[in-house]
């Protein structure tokens, strides 16, 4: 195995909380403090008002390799991001890094308003260590991929964020990194263009430039990055595949899951309450959290009432940790009680349950809660009762392996063009089978 | 500790680590060869930075770089009418060319110095953001004001062929070329005070504040406006401290005078500018790295 580009090497990083002397006035204090006994701590340990912001993280990236950094907030990825682009220094052990940095850190940072975006490209580009001549061979290429051709003479405070975030990405990915450091960046921008920044990095991955990439969209750092590591909290959690420590992640994200849910707690300013959740295997009617693709499933929803209502809506739906996470709750599967004309009659104190079966889930490969609730109708905004994530699915798929969350039953099939004929050929067909039914 | 070790274990002599100034690690210590390389290869950084400065201050203006002259010739006419109508002072050369003298390049040393001091703060995107040699910040601010004292430099020269030509009192000869000597020793100086007042300001906000009076009593220290000899006997030791005042007289020697600057007093100053200089820079580079904590 050849050398490792990046070596982290049991990094220790603490912050101060707050701003420990901005002024003189605190400058002054300090010492004086120190001297009335209420000194600081001793090196090396995180005291009052200090914090580890990367605790004992160690990693080494190969080169070309793309490595994935994944945490909550707060975890310390930007901390890792700085000390690789040697802005920080560890306070201990050592960072190590070969080759020439390039970092996605913030785009257009350095831009000045007040100069058009041609002298801005100048400017941004020579802060990120290009030379006047090679900035002037690549200027058209620069802003042939930001696609901002006509607006190079403009003072770019009148460009809108998503034209300085292009003519920021523009810059820093023509600098021609042996090393990238990818943090979020790409927020901003259309679709398009995101996708285009995406593709440019899998070139750098491919012409063998190594990447450190920071992201919470998973789809991304999927995409770019074959290695990752979780951190939380400054410590690094785990390490490995980058699929394995997302699913990790976000199985970890998702509250206590499991098959079954239960609450005795009586909240008596409901009118109706939910007081379990039950996920069962559609046939044998057994607990179970494990399901094939092909399996059905039958949710059972456990309530009681306290007031009197009449015919309430249950709802249900799947949620996959993985698309909420960048697009929002995502719903796979929505269901209600009212659209199946349930005559639910609440007295106070009434117990009861509701049942829902699913056919075949119909759902890939991965983690999925379910969120069960109750309200006045299907279309009141506010419910009565709501358990997020109540349970947790986990499906496994031997059908599709190409990603992807739904499963829609289909047929490839093929026609050969009969040349006797004048007809137009078909040259396959896409079949959808009726039973499966997806409501979205 | 073994810590070290890491960095060997997959040594295997044909791919030594990469030791130049793109390879970094974290621990390894600073010399000033490695850094003064690093800061050629961003000297382009310098230029670019310096010009954005000028830029930006004279695109919205209708004058443009005649601000750079007016400011000089405006204090000048204030001075004049103070120090002749006013109160007298004695000067060996024209008052006006003497003030002019002196406010130009004093006036080169202020605004480098005031712009250097805000000069990482305001630039605290690139400082926390992307790393590079964070000392073009304040060398820019240098270059950027540099620029409007070759512009004032107009009037200088204006004003010496019109005193020389009216036959007055001033003497111009070969010593006008030891200008680059006052000058660079000039530049040497201001670089040192705006490493310092860069870094200070940084860590401690007050800096600001308390140079924008430090200058203006500065500025009455040094002999800018009237020379040092008027002043109370019993605080000349103190007024002797000052390096700025060889220098401005260095100016007015060299150009006005046509002899040689004090080679006592201007070597004082040379060499307070040289360490100030080298101690800045050094202290520079040792507390780079905690830059964007405090930015």
């Amino acid at each position: 195995m050849s050398r490792p580009t990046i070596i982290f090497d049991r990094v220790h990083k603490k912050f101060s909380r707050g701003l420990a002397s901005d002024s003189l006035r605190d400058a002054f204090a300090a010492p004086i403090r120190k001297l009335l006994g209420r000194g600081e701590p001793a090196p090396g340990t995180a005291g009052n008002g200090e914090f580890w912001a990367l605790n004992d993280v160690s990693f080494e990236v190969q080169p070309g390799e793309a490595l994935g950094v994944i945490g909550p907030n707060g975890s310390g990825k930007s901390t890792t991001l700085k000390l690789l682009a040697r802005i920080l220094r560890p306070d201990k052990g050592r960072v190590a890094v070969s080759g020439r940095v390039g970092a996605l850190i913030e785009l257009g940072a350095g831009f000045h308003p007040d100069l058009t975006g041609r002298e801005n490209v100048f400017l941004n580009a020579s802060i990120l260590g290009m030379g006047k001549e090679e900035i002037r061979r690549k200027y058209d290429q620069i802003v042939a991929f930001a696609e901002l051709e006509d607006f190079m003479d403009m003072p770019v405070k009148w460009y809108s964020s998503g034209m300085y975030a292009r003519l920021g990405f523009a810059v820093a990915a023509h600098v021609d990194p042996e090393v990238l450091l990818v943090d979020e960046v790409l927020s901003v921008g259309d679709f398009a263009f995101r996708d285009k920044c995406i593709e440019k990095m899998r070139e750098f991955a491919k012409s063998n430039v190594t990447m450190v990439v920071v992201s919470h969209d998973r789809l991304m750092v999927e995409k770019l990055c074959g290695k990752g590591i979780l951190l939380r909290k400054g410590k690094m959690e785990s390490a490995g595949p980058v699929r394995e420590v997302l699913d990790r992640y976000y199985t970890s994200l998702s509250g206590p899951g499991g098959a079954e849910f239960s609450s005795e707690a009586s909240k008596k300013n409901m009118p109706i309450q939910i007081t379990g959740v039950k996920v069962l295997d559609s046939g044998k009617g057994e607990l179970k959290s494990d399901f094939l693709t092909s399996e059905g499933m039958t949710l059972q929803i456990f309530y009681r009432a306290n007031e009197k209502i009449s015919s309430p809506c249950f709802f249900s739906y799947i949620v996959s940790p993985t698309l909420s996470a960048s697009y929002g709750a995502a719903i796979v599967h929505g269901s209600s009680s009212e659209r199946f004309k349930l005559d639910i009659e609440c007295a106070p104190g009434d117990e009861g349950m509701v049942e829902v079966r699913y056919k075949a889930l119909n759902l890939l490969g991965g983690k999925y809660h379910v969120t069960v609730g109750v309200k006045a109708n299907h279309f009141s905004t506010g419910e009565y009762d709501k358990v997020e994530k109540a349970v947790t699915l986990t499906i496994s798929s031997a059908l599709e392996q190409g990603g992807g969350t739904v499963f829609i039953e289909h047929n490839w099939s093929i026609m050969k063009k009969n040349l006797q004929q004048d007809q137009r050929p078909e040259i396959h067909q896409f079949q959808q089978s009726n039973n499966a039914k997806i409501t979205i | 500790m073994e810590s070290g070790n890491v960095l060997n274990k997959t040594e295997d002599g044909r791919q030594a680590w990469r030791e130049d100034v793109n390879g970094y690690v974290s621990t390894r210590p600073i010399t000033a060869a490695s850094r003064f390389s690093e800061l050629l290869k961003f000297r382009a950084l310098l230029w670019t930075l310096a010009w954005r400065d000028i830029r930006v201050r004279y695109k919205h203006s209708v004058l443009g770089v005649a601000w750079a002259m007016f400011i000089p010739v405006s204090m000048m006419l204030i001075f004049s009418f103070v120090f002749t109508k006013v109160v007298k002072v004695d000067t060996d050369v024209p008052y006006i060319i003497y003030a002019y003298s002196g406010l130009l390049p004093w006036q080169f040393f202020s605004s480098s110095t005031t712009a250097a001091t805000n000069s990482l703060l305001a630039n605290r995107s690139l400082v926390t953001k992307i790393y590079f040699p964070a000392e073009v910040f304040p060398f820019s601010s240098i270059l950027a004001a540099f620029v409007d004292f070759l512009a004032g430099s107009i009037v200088l020269v204006a004003l010496m062929a019109y005193f020389a030509m009216t036959g007055s009192s001033i003497n111009i000869s070969w010593t006008v070329s030891l200008i680059a000597v006052v000058l660079f020793v000039q530049v040497v100086f201001t670089a040192g005070v705006s490493l310092f007042l860069s870094m200070g300001n940084l860590f401690f906000r007050d800096v600001r504040y308390i140079y924008s009076v430090v200058i203006s009593l500065w500025m009455f220290s040094s002999s800018v406006v009237y020379p040092m000899k008027v002043a109370d006997p019993r605080i000349q030791w103190l007024l002797n401290l000052n390096p700025m005042t060889p220098i401005l007289d260095a100016y007015r020697d060299v150009l006005l005078k046509g002899k040689v600057f004090d080679a006592a007093s201007f070597g004082y100053s040379a060499i307070v500018a040289v360490v100030v200089f080298l101690c800045g820079w050094a202290l520079f580079y040792r507390l780079q790295h905690r830059f964007a904590e405090k930015a």
